[in-house]
């Protein structure tokens, strides 16, 4: 099927989203040309307006169009806890299910030294002066338990080290509603060895 | 469609592929290193995940003949051994090599037993360096890059008493000069008896990696070693915590 230039764009366009092939971006496009043209306008402007103004957050390197993020500028939040992530959407995990009333640094990425990523990669300086501030208490290392994760989060705990922060990983175990009979060992055997008084 | 089954297999690295998949190199036992996508694993998998970590021997199930094959299962065989810290920079390094220096579906006879020994050494909580020099060693063996430790260029049994230059892809030569030549190592006959039956005595620690890594930059080529980088931060970092 030929399409005119313009709506052949637009397919296109659509396919850069995550999960989009030509299939579902075809349906995207049709659907905001057939029924919903004034949710295709108020798409294309926010996109505009969101690529042209939202950079980094100054002190946690996560996604804002203000210098400050709401998290970091907000005067309720716990100025010396600090939860490492990787990601932003690992921000929105915590916040949606915990009650961590502290602030985060967002790495935006992990070690992963075959791939060429460093610690100069990840803003690792920035968090090394935030340490230097002196505010931060305690450091909560919550990147992925995988390999990178405990490569990132080994590495942060030495660049710790010489500030006077209590340096914590989050817990590994068992998954809520889990069976012991299909765990893969690895996660069976760290639950194992740090399991706690009841 | 090839099909291999059950086959006994470690990975050396593993990246993030489209929206659910991973890109794995993985070294089997019996074919040598090749290239794996392990579909959708990300997103519903999660115990296979869990599974598909470097590091941790496997047995891989996968279909296809190219370039990259397609993993239809995964079992683990033992428990996922721990490695931490420097010991895990070290395991990135012996996995860097690995991806470096050798060629996918190209099996060497003994490779799969080296790493397994290297890994075993490493987690086992075995000296590092001589874990490492050993491995080394035998990967160069492996690969058909083997170091002449027997015998000097005469032919003549080494003599631990004496000095040699060493020049990549010969055998050593009695040296009566202090310095070494161009592109050569100056070790001693002590030495390199020791790294032949596989230990690595306190004083021929700096000469045994010195021979080693100039053996090895012949294969590498110009580009440094990431994992090398890698070591040298945090070794950079833990000398600046124990300064302050």
């Amino acid at each position: 099927m030929r399409y005119s230039p313009l709506l052949a764009e637009l397919i296109q366009a659509l396919q850069c989203l995550p999960g989009v092939g030509a299939k579902s971006a075809q349906r995207m496009a049709f659907h905001l040309l057939e029924r919903d043209r004034r949710g295709g306008e108020r798409l294309a402007a926010g996109l505009s307006e969101a690529l042209a103004r939202i950079g980094h957050c100054r002190l946690c390197r996560n996604f804002s169009e203000l210098e400050l993020c709401p998290v970091c500028d907000s005067g309720q939040r716990d100025d010396t806890q600090l939860c490492v992530v990787e990601t932003p959407a690992d921000v929105a995990a915590i916040e949606q299910s915990t009650h961590y009333g502290g602030k985060y640094f967002v790495l935006m990425g992990r070690l992963s030294p075959l791939d060429g990523i460093g610690p100069s990669e990840l803003g690792l300086d920035h968090l090394d002066q935030r340490l230097a501030g002196g505010v931060v208490r305690e450091l909560i290392l919550a990147t992925n338990p995988t390999l990178e994760g405990e490569a990132t989060s080994h590495y942060i705990g030495e660049l710790a080290g010489r500030y006077d922060v209590r340096v914590m990983r989050l817990a590994q175990g068992v998954p809520l509603g889990g069976e012991l009979e299909y765990l893969d060992s690895g996660t069976l055997a760290h639950a194992f060895t740090q399991r706690r008084e009841l | 469609m090839r099909r291999v089954a059950q086959q006994p297999a470690y990975i050396l690295h593993n990246r993030a592929y489209r929206n659910t998949s991973l890109l794995i190199d993985a070294l089997t036992r019996d074919y040598g290193r090749i290239g794996l996508v392990a579909r959708g694993v990300r997103s519903s998998n999660a115990a296979r995940r869990a599974r598909l970590q470097a590091f941790r021997e496997l047995r891989l199930s996968y279909t296809g003949g190219g370039e990259l094959k397609n993993l239809s299962d995964v079992e683990e065989i033992a428990p996922a051994p721990s490695l931490h810290g420097e010991v895990l920079a070290c395991g990135y390094y012996v996995n860097e090599l690995l991806l470096r220096l050798t060629l996918k579906d190209d099996p060497h006879d003994g490779l799969f037993d080296t790493y397994r020994h290297a890994l075993a050494g490493l987690s086992g909580g075995a000296d590092i360096e001589t874990t490492l020099r050993v491995f080394e060693l035998r990967l160069l063996e492996c690969l058909g890059y083997g170091l002449v430790l027997d015998r000097d260029d005469q032919g003549e049994s080494l003599d631990p008493a004496r000095y040699y230059q060493y020049v990549t892809d010969a055998a050593p030569v009695a040296s009566s000069t202090p310095l070494p030549e161009r592109g050569a190592c100056r070790v001693r006959g002590a030495c390199l008896i020791a790294l032949r039956e596989g230990r690595l005595p306190e004083n021929c620690r700096a000469e045994a990696k010195q021979l080693l890594q100039t053996a090895l930059q012949a294969h590498l080529g110009n580009k440094s070693l990431r994992s090398r980088e890698f070591m040298a931060d945090l070794r950079r970092l833990r000398d600046r915590g124990d300064g302050s």
